[in-house]
């Protein structure tokens, strides 16, 4: 009986944390759904039909497929940079054991600290001076400014798990430098490439206020932006906004699933005597 | 295969000598033991003769060709580590196959070499596995498989045995030896554990705070160690140590208040150590003039043998190994026979061994 109690207590607590959680991402797909006529009504109710416009308006009448291409190229080429130079910079501070290496890291990650509103219009003076202003380029750099501290930083620590043994007895094999980096170290820091991938892809997929300041065209646009900008002059497009951001939302779910499974702990169990 | 000689070699780390100046020659096909105590230098060593340091001063020469500016990879030597360093992500086949897969052999041949390599270690029946699914022993066997696939000039073993249980270790120990005698390549063997030194070597480079202490056969350096240090640290248990005293000029020597004629002179007269191995004292029958009374501290029966601690009159303690079938008990009386014939002496002072004069 007290076990039944325990165990329904325990699955009620569950269920209101995952309605928490998802609550608000629901409420946002049933509005997607709904026809313009009850979308303000309030009390909100349950559609009585269900209405695809919004989904097939956000792609006809805005030019939403060009804003997601945009987001995609700026989300991956900043994570793409971000890991290439991470996983040279994370091997180079977890096997060289050089002078000064935790102060190289501090200082790393101190870059990350700075507010993004405090650079934001030394940022946009720069950027216009260089002719950069509504281009990938003006997002994706300032885009790694941030996150590329944070991959260093999680990349260190993952290869310094990794034992430097391994990195010797690859040069001993006959690998170079770099043959020993693709072929041992960046197959084992797997898990670690995966974890700081999804964290910079989605950093740079949301990122609004750089995206807002540094964009003026669909040419650069990115999603958070175009969202924001949906709302017209006399009317808010509720229905597109939600229809939008459940469309946006999918990438990140399909992201994380894929790299969740490549994330396996204890890769590493084996090679050292365990 | 390849003969390598050291030319007043030398790594610093920073300040700190890791590995003062030495000068050392390993004869082709040679099985050679570096022995020391953890932090003596003999990793460093290792490190430096396989490229994957540079040292502070000195020269490497492989076959008389100086192998300084070679990277690992063009020094041809196999590394076999003491964490064994197996890839994780790779098959037992693929972490053998490694060393000729990265230089672009040809698949069938690399397949018909791992076959051969896995039938000499017995591991043919591992080939697919991981090595997270591999016991100690078996990892072993597997990082001695990617050394000997490459047929290297030198391999190079970090205390290879040092995370085996003692039954397999003293096992990995004789095929070692038998996989020396097979492959007939210079084997460079780096490790603490004196007993692994003795039974492995041709020759054991004894090295202590990254400096060479001695070379020789492992008979050499049990029988004439070159100061108290490896005495003692050489042979389980090392050697006794006894204060005595050299007197006419160096061939009668005073000790426990007997005096023992010598057979050679020794040194100057005065104030030595005489060094004696556990089995070169005796338990005498009885009292007679000569032999040192004594009384037993502890007995260790090993089976084939005793160990028994003893302390003399003059309060130094010693350790004797006999195989006699004694019934001895702690504070017997005892007598024993000394036999300084085979004895060392050392300076006392510097504690190395005093040198045999006219």
């Amino acid at each position: 009986m007290n076990r039944w109690v325990r165990r329904s207590g325990f699955y009620l607590g569950l269920s209101i944390l995952c309605f928490w959680l998802a609550g608000p991402v629901i409420w946002q797909f049933i509005t997607s759904l709904k026809s313009n006529a009850i979308l303000t009504s309030l009390p909100p109710v349950l559609p009585d039909k269900i209405v695809f416009s919004h989904y097939t308006n956000v792609f006809t009448e805005r030019p939403f497929a060009r804003i997601i291409l945009n987001s995609f190229i700026v989300a991956s080429c900043t994570t793409i940079y971000c890991l290439a130079i991470g996983l040279l910079a994370g091997t180079s501070l977890s096997i060289l054991k050089f002078k000064w290496r935790k102060t190289f890291l501090a200082i790393v990650l101190s870059v990350s600290m700075f507010p993004p509103i405090a650079t934001v219009s030394p940022l946009y003076l720069i950027i216009r001076a260089i002719g950069l202003r509504d281009t990938y380029l003006a997002l994706i750099f300032p885009y790694a400014t941030f996150a590329l501290p944070l991959s260093i930083w999680i990349l260190t620590n993952f290869i310094a798990e990794i034992p430097s043994e391994l990195y010797k007895a690859a040069r001993i094999d006959g690998c170079s430098p770099m043959q020993a980096l693709f072929k041992v170290i960046f197959p084992l820091a797997a898990p670690g490439v995966f974890t700081c991938a999804i964290l910079v892809f989605i950093f740079a997929w949301n990122e609004f206020l750089y995206a807002l300041t540094f964009t003026t065209t669909t040419n650069s646009r990115t999603i958070p932006v175009a969202i924001a900008l949906f709302p017209g002059l006399h009317e808010v497009p509720w229905g597109e906004i939600a229809a939008a951001s459940i469309i946006v939302t999918l990438p990140l779910v399909v992201l994380v699933f894929f790299a969740q499974k490549r994330i396996i702990s204890g890769l590493t169990a084996g090679s050292i005597k365990g | 295969m390849a003969e390598i000689k050291l030319k007043s070699l030398s790594k610093k780390f920073g300040k700190t000598d890791a590995l003062h100046p030495l000068d050392l020659e390993i004869r082709d096909g040679e099985f050679m033991t570096i022995l020391g105590p953890s932090g003596c230098g003999k990793s460093t060593l290792l490190n430096l003769l396989a490229g994957l340091e540079a040292p502070t001063t000195g020269d490497i020469l492989f076959d008389g060709e100086s192998v300084i500016e070679l990277s690992p990879k063009q020094r041809d030597v196999a590394f076999v580590f003491q964490s064994y360093a197996l890839y994780p992500h790779k098959s037992v086949y693929d972490n053998i196959a490694f060393p000729l897969a990265v230089v672009k052999t040809d698949k069938k041949e690399i397949d018909k070499q791992v076959h051969q390599v896995a039938q000499l270690l017995e591991i043919e029946n591992l080939l697919e596995r991981r090595p997270k699914e591999l016991s100690g022993g078996q990892r072993q066997r597997v990082a001695l498989g990617r050394a000997i696939i490459r047929r290297p000039r030198v391999f190079l073993f970090d205390e290879p045995l040092s995370n085996l249980d003692a039954q397999l270790r003293t096992q990995m120990r004789t095929e070692l030896k038998k996989l020396h005698r097979k492959l007939k390549t210079t084997f460079i063997y780096v490790t603490h554990d004196q007993t692994e030194a003795m039974s492995l070597a041709d020759t054991i480079a004894i090295l202590r705070d990254g400096n060479l202490l001695q070379t020789g056969t492992p008979e050499k350096i049990y029988k004439e160690p070159a100061n108290m240090f490896i005495g003692s640290f050489i042979g389980n248990p090392g050697m006794n140590f006894v204060n005595a005293e050299l007197i006419e000029n160096g061939a009668k020597v005073k000790l426990e208040n007997r005096i023992f004629e010598l057979s050679l002179i020794v040194g100057k007269p005065g104030e030595i150590m005489a060094g004696l191995r556990p089995e070169y004292i005796q338990i005498a029958d009885e009292k007679h003039p000569g032999t040192i009374p004594a009384r037993v501290e502890v007995v260790e029966h090993l089976g084939s043998e005793a160990l028994i601690e003893v302390t003399t009159r003059n309060n130094s303690t010693l350790i004797i190994r006999t195989a006699q079938e004694l019934d001895l008990s702690m504070n017997d009386e005892i007598s024993l026979n000394l036999d300084l014939s085979k004895a060392s002496f050392f300076d006392k002072s510097t504690g190395s061994n005093l040198p045999i004069g006219e």
